[in-house]
C-alpha cells in the first residue's frame, strides 16, 4: 500500500513511549546501544538519569559522569523481582537495595570500561 | 439525566473522535482504557458523548477494533489471540503505528501500548543507527564531533 501522507519524524514521540520501546530491547545489549545512538532524544530519554536517583552530593561533573551511565545486560529477573522497569520509577532507595545496585553491572557510554559501582562512586578522575 | 438503573445489560458509550466522528460502543468495550474507565467514574450522565481529544476517528476506529477483540470472553485461546494481536499490528503502516501508540498511551491501553512498543521495538532489532533512523525519518542529530567521539570510543556500538 502506497503511503501518500507525509512520514513523521519518529524522534518526537513521547519520552515514555521511548522508554517502553527500550524496555522491549533490554535483552540484546547491542541492540540498546544502537538505539540510543539514533537521536539525542531518544538517547535522553533512555538516559540512566532518568530512572537512577542521583548521588546526593553530586558536583555539576560528576551529574555530567552519572548522565551517561547506562546498565549492561539489565538482569530481567533481578528487575522484575524489585518490580522495576525502564517504564516506572525507581523504588525507594533501601539499603537493601544499595546492595543490590552494586551488583548490577552499569556501563558508561563514553568509555568501554565497566562501572562496578553506582551508588557512593567515585569516578577517579572526577575526584 | 443521571442513571439510576441497576441494569446487568452493557451499557453503551459514546466515544468522540478529534475531528468529531462518533463511535457507539458497549461500556466494557470502552472500559480497555484506563482513561475512559476513570472519566465515566467522575460522570453522571453516560449518554452524552465522551471526547478522546488526541486521537482522529481513523485511529480510534483501529483502537475500538482491538478494545472489542480483547473486550469480549469468547471461545479464543491465549494463542489465537496473541496471532490476531500480531496480524493487527502488522496490517497497520509505519504513520499509524505512530498514532496508535500515541493513541494507546493517552487512552492509557496497557496492552495495546504493549503490542505496539513490541512491533516498534522488532523493527528496531538488529539494525544500525543509520538504518534506524532512515526506518523512522529521523535526521541526525548529533554534530559530527560528537558522533565521531562516540565511535572512536564506542567502536563496538556500531556494526561496520
Amino acid at each position: 500500500m502506497r503511503n501518500i501522507r507525509p512520514r513523521i519524524d519518529w524522534s518526537n514521540l513521547p519520552v515514555e513511549i521511548v522508554r517502553s520501546i527500550a524496555t522491549h530491547l533490554q535483552e540484546d545489549i547491542d541492540d540498546l546501544r544502537r538505539f540510543r545512538l539514533t537521536c539525542k532524544e531518544w538517547r535522553r530519554s533512555t538516559a540512566i538519569s532518568t530512572i537512577l536517583p542521583l548521588p546526593i552530593n553530586s558536583t555539576p561533573r560528576k551529574k555530567l559522569y552519572f548522565s551517561a551511565l547506562s546498565v549492561v545486560a539489565l538482569p530481567l529477573r533481578l528487575l522484575t523481582l524489585l518490580g522495576w522497569s525502564l517504564l516506572s520509577r525507581p523504588p525507594k532507595a533501601t539499603s537493601n537495595f544499595a546492595t543490590l545496585f552494586r551488583k548490577l553491572p552499569f556501563f558508561h557510554g563514553l568509555s568501554p570500561m565497566g562501572v562496578s559501582t553506582l551508588i557512593g562512586f567515585d569516578p577517579p578522575s572526577l575526584r | 439525566m443521571a442513571s439510576t438503573s441497576t441494569s446487568t445489560l452493557s451499557r453503551k458509550l459514546i466515544l468522540k473522535s478529534s475531528d468529531g466522528e462518533k463511535f457507539e460502543v458497549d461500556e466494557n468495550v470502552a472500559m480497555q482504557s484506563q482513561t475512559i474507565k476513570h472519566m465515566i467514574e467522575d460522570l453522571d450522565d453516560i449518554n452524552s458523548p465522551i471526547p478522546v481529544s488526541i486521537v482522529t476517528g481513523t485511529i480510534l476506529s483501529k483502537v475500538i477494533e482491538y478494545c472489542k477483540k480483547h473486550a469480549t470472553e469468547d471461545s479464543d485461546s491465549d494463542e489465537q489471540l496473541k496471532q490476531w494481536d500480531k496480524e493487527y499490528a502488522n496490517n497497520m503502516d509505519l504513520n499509524t503505528l505512530y498514532y496508535l501508540l500515541l493513541a494507546a498511551n493517552y487512552m492509557e491501553i496497557k496492552g495495546l501500548l504493549e503490542l505496539i512498543t513490541q512491533c516498534v521495538a522488532d523493527m528496531i532489532k538488529g539494525k544500525s543507527p543509520e538504518e534506524i533512523r532512515a526506518h523512522f525519518n529521523i535526521k541526525n542529530d548529533f554534530t559530527p564531533q560528537e558522533e565521531a567521539n562516540i565511535r572512536n570510543e564506542n567502536p563496538w556500538a556500531f556494526e561496520n
